[in-house]
């Protein structure tokens, strides 16, 4: 289980680098603009806010399931 | 504003400051802890914000827009493996008691001096200036709020100056309260997470007036923009090679984040449980998104409206609120920035004084022999005097730096470069704590060679700027060597010095460090070392595999602890270990060896791990252990942890075993107790019969002379006796076959009416002669059946029974065949003495009898109903009964119709 969590802790990470770079960036890398504001940093503040939802679901969500795991073996 | 104002505000900021700290301590001592708390240490964490957060970000907004959060961005994707790395560092830094991330290296790499001295002279080395840009970021706002423009400064009447004295006072006050460093800076602490607040709030307030007080918030200011020419390449990352800037910006932050002296020291060190982890995950990143909302409208604004003055972009967060005439607020601000400012520099000082005293003074001044073998009463003093004195000469050294040299360079740069810096680290601590084949040589060769690629392009470059040094080394190389030249090395060009720095740096320090570690022989202490970092989960209690061998005595290992930690101190701290570990300690014999290391361990929360190690072993003699009995060491270990692991692992698997055991036992016993009384229901019931069946057989016998028609009839009886007898054995034989499950169904198709048809003429016929009236009700149609036909006749034939014996004269007994679709449903219904309403479920049970011996019972062998049972759930059917006492009762079972 502890593991588990590690590896979810991987892949979060390699998939907020991915959300902030290179390749999927250079999409809103552009001046195309939402009302006034440009794509990019809307871009950027919602990716941003999503990563923090990620966050704190990983580490708040059954931070005990290891203990419930165990007790139904 | 009047200079008074601000500086009084100030000085009463900083006394709010010794009041929180005071009070954190005070509450500590009654036991209330206040940074034991996750939100504290959530903020603390936000020392990551200074001054240059605080103004710097606005000023490269203004030139890089949206680039400067890289920066942010980098712990954001770092908070993410907190759990996995961070909690790792945080583990081994308790259990072997490190206090800086100098100790920390030279701990994992063999407890050398070196390498604690070099790490602690790098730190120094690339922090200084980050610390000293602090200053400068309260002189330059100082200078501002009071519209003092004067370039010159004289010495006496600079407030900088005065702020930096406080400062010291407040941090020897507050960060040498005890000799050992491990120990938490409660007083420290609290202030820092509070000028978190403060700082995060001032900012907001700022950017909420400037957005919606000054513009019509973000779209306005957005639209105001978009209509100067010089803002249109700030909306996109411009340059071929702003990719690799941003990347490379968000790789040195998530590097920063956790390994620069002052992030070390507030997440690591002064953690104090590593639980605190979970809320920082998301909460830190959540301050920084938050402290940034408004960097941009600032930057954007300030430079819509300063358009045609020459106003210093990094100074615009003030700027602002003066220009449109708000003192309040513009004081407001300053004191926002002058918490980003002070509480780094309280962090970073901490840090830096710690390794400085430490790895830098103490091993030259222990290493004279005065201090070895002698109680001295002053060592403790000394430490702290040391440590006192290396807090005061890293902030005067600060002091000098931004006085005398920090303006020949920009303040954007000294942030990234600092950071850069740091980044050296991170190959030695990463790999150290997840490769063991990691050695001391590695580790110094990638820390060395790293430092000095970063020097010769970062910093050659800034002195050459600064004119200290020729310039012509930027554009033809040293020595007109061209592929030499800092800024393009190996005509690496294109990127910008930070992205240019980075890469070569890290090239060059991990190929050493990779390099160096394989090429290396590690020696036994590292190899240990090596094996305590890398499984920390299985080393958490060290004490169980201590490698130290050799001779020390008591009385020496006392004289010593005494020296650093006082009598009372270490006397408490080493019964408690002896205690805990049930060792007994003789007083003037040869120590445990565990002992040894504990005290070790002790002394290196105070100095150090290598002069502590030093230390001990100037007061012992340890016998050098080669690398084979390392190994062999390590092995038994870890073999005793693993097989501790197995053991409890059987031992819980064990009892789940018992507990199933138990409860199949006393099921056992349940159904052993059921079956004696079956057992004993009948053999009476059969010996009921066999005794009539006896005693007229004897009548018989003993009367030769009797009469033919009364022999016939006694004879008759015995018949009959018998008839019953085997109609007993039968039913009982039943019984036991369909609840093993011997008696398989014969399922045949079969019209259900035809069976309940023969059934009723059979049946009638003997209610007739018990003047017993009997009805049948069915559908018209068939009912066809999948089902074993002999079993259910039997059940019928049950039933019917039952009904036409409990029936009395001149009563009907009804049967009613109904088709339900999915099942058909039979009920019979009698006119008897009816069953109470509690025995409803207890008829069904073939002990019924038996167990209820005081409940009036139903004549017959109670057996019948429980075969009906059996074999109307074997057709998965169910039956029950509805009745009450003298109301007679319908006894009703249904079968599934499969085919239906």
């Amino acid at each position: 289980m502890i593991n588990n969590k590690k590896q979810k802790n991987i892949t979060l990470s390699f998939l907020l680098m991915l959300l902030f770079c290179y390749p999927i960036f250079t999409i809103f890398n552009k001046k195309t603009f939402i009302g006034n504001i440009p794509i990019l940093y809307i871009y950027i503040a919602v990716s941003w806010l999503v990563a923090l939802i990620f966050l704190i679901i990983s580490a708040e969500a059954k931070p005990f399931k290891k203990h419930q795991k165990n007790k139904n073996e | 504003m009047s200079k008074a104002i601000i500086v009084v505000s100030s000085l009463l900021y900083l006394l709010l400051l010794f009041c929180i700290a005071y009070y954190a301590e005070y509450k500590q001592k009654q036991g209330k802890s206040i940074i034991n708390n996750a939100y504290v240490y959530a903020l603390s964490l936000g020392v990551f914000c200074t001054a240059w957060t605080y103004y710097g970000s606005v000023g490269r907004a203004t030139t890089n827009g949206i680039g400067f959060l890289a920066i942010y961005i980098g712990p954001t994707i770092m908070a993410s493996l907190f759990f996995p790395v961070l909690r790792k560092i945080i583990r081994i830094t308790k259990a072997q008691r490190i206090n800086s991330i100098a100790d920390f290296i030279s701990t994992r790499y063999g407890k050398n001096a070196t390498v604690a001295s070099v790490v602690s002279i790098f730190c120094v080395i690339g922090v200084l200036p980050y610390i000293a840009l602090q200053l400068k970021a309260i002189t330059i706002s100082f200078d501002i709020l009071t519209n003092n423009m004067a370039t010159s400064h004289n010495l006496l009447s600079d407030t900088t100056l005065y702020f930096t004295i406080f400062l010291a006072i407040f941090i020897i006050i507050f960060g040498t309260r005890s000799v050992d460093a491990t120990e938490k800076h409660e007083g420290l602490v609290a202030a820092v997470a509070f000028e978190s607040i403060i700082k995060l709030i001032a900012f907001l307030v700022a950017g909420v007036f400037v957005t919606c007080g000054i513009f019509n918030g973000f779209n306005d200011i957005f639209f105001k923009a978009s209509h100067i020419d010089e803002f249109t390449k700030l909306f996109t990352m411009e340059g071929e090679n702003a990719n690799a800037g941003w990347f490379a910006s968000i790789l040195l932050s998530m590097v920063a984040v956790m390994f620069l002296p002052r992030q070390f020291q507030v997440g690591v060190i002064e953690n104090v449980k590593e639980e605190h982890l979970k809320k920082a995950v998301w909460l830190f990143p959540l301050y920084l998104f938050v402290i940034n909302i408004f960097v941009i409208p600032i930057a954007f604004g300030g430079k819509i409206i300063f358009q045609n003055m020459s106003v210093d972009a990094d100074t615009y967060v003030l700027a602002l609120p003066l220009h449109f005439n708000k003192p309040l607020l513009s004081m407001m601000v300053f004191i926002g920035g002058f918490s980003a400012a002070t509480s780094m520099i309280i962090v970073e000082t901490i840090a830096l004084s710690t390794m400085v005293s430490n790895n830098l003074v103490m091993p030259i001044i222990f290493s004279q022999n005065k201090f070895k073998n002698t109680i001295d009463k002053s060592i403790q003093d000394t430490i702290l005097y040391i440590r006192r004195f290396s807090i005061l000469f890293i902030l005067i050294l600060a002091y000098i730096y931004d006085q005398f040299v920090a303006h020949y360079f920009s303040l954007v740069s000294i942030g990234l470069i600092s950071f850069t810096g740091v980044a050296q680290f991170a190959p030695a601590i990463i790999g150290g704590i997840y490769w063991k084949g990691a050695t001391q040589k590695g580790a110094l060769a990638s820390i060395i060679v790293g430092f000095a690629i970063w020097f010769y392009t970062l910093i050659i470059p800034s002195i050459a700027h600064a004119h200290i040094i020729s310039d012509s080394i930027l554009n033809n190389g040293p020595f007109e060597i061209f592929w030499l030249k800092p800024q393009a090395l190996f005509g690496l060009e294109g990127f910008d010095s930070i992205t240019h720095a980075l890469f070569w740096s890290m090239f060059f320090n991990l190929s050493a460090y990779i390099l160096f570690s394989i090429y290396s022989k590690p020696n036994p202490q590292e190899v240990y070392q090596a094996e305590v970092f890398v499984d920390i989960d299985i080393y958490q209690n060290p004490e169980k595999s201590n490698i130290w061998r050799g001779t020390a005595y008591m009385p020496d290992l006392y004289s010593l602890l005494e020296n650093f930690l006082g009598k009372e101190r270490s006397k408490n701290l080493i019964q408690n270990y002896a205690h805990r570990h049930k060792i007994s300690i003789d007083m003037h014999a040869k120590a445990d060896p565990r002992i040894v290391s504990f005290s070790e361990k002790i002394l290196a929360g105070v100095i150090g791990s290598s002069s502590a190690r030093i230390m001990v072993s100037s007061v012992t003699k340890e016998e050098e252990l080669s690398l084979n009995e390392v190994f062999k060491i390590l092995h038994e270990s870890q073999q005793m942890i693993e097989l501790n692991k197995e053991l409890r692992k059987k031992s819980i698997e064990l009892t789940k075993a018992t507990d199933l055991l138990k409860e199949a036992n006393l099921q056992l016993t349940t159904m052993d107790e059921l079956k004696d009384e079956f057992l004993y229901t009948v053999t009476h019931e059969i010996r009921t019969p066999l005794t009539s069946i006896r005693s007229l057989a004897e009548i018989v016998h003993e009367n030769p002379n009797l009469e033919e028609a009364e022999r016939n009839k006694f004879l008759g009886a015995v018949v009959k006796e018998s008839e019953r007898l085997s109609h007993l054995i039968t039913k009982v034989l039943n019984l036991e076959k369909y609840e093993s499950g011997k008696q398989k169904l014969n399922l045949t198709s079969f019209n259900f009416i035809e069976l309940v048809n023969d059934l009723y003429s059979s049946y009638e016929l003997i209610a007739k002669d018990k003047k017993i009236k009997l009805s049948l009700q069915k559908p018209n149609s068939m009912l066809l059946l999948h089902a074993d036909k002999d079993l259910l006749q039997q059940v019928l034939v049950n039933l019917l029974s039952n009904a036409i014996k409990f029936t009395p004269e001149d009563k009907t007994i009804q049967i009613v065949v109904s088709d339900m679709q999915t099942e058909i449903q039979v009920s019979i219904i009698d006119a008897g003495k009816g069953i109470a309403l509690e025995l409803h479920e207890l008829i069904f049970d073939k002990f019924f009898q038996a167990k209820n011996q005081t409940i009036k019972k139903p004549e017959g062998t109670g057996l019948g109903l429980a075969i009906c049972k059996r074999i109307v759930e074997m057709h998965n059917g169910k039956i029950w009964v509805e009745s009450e006492v003298e109301k007679g009762a319908r006894f009703t079972f249904t079968i599934p119709n499969f085919e239906a």
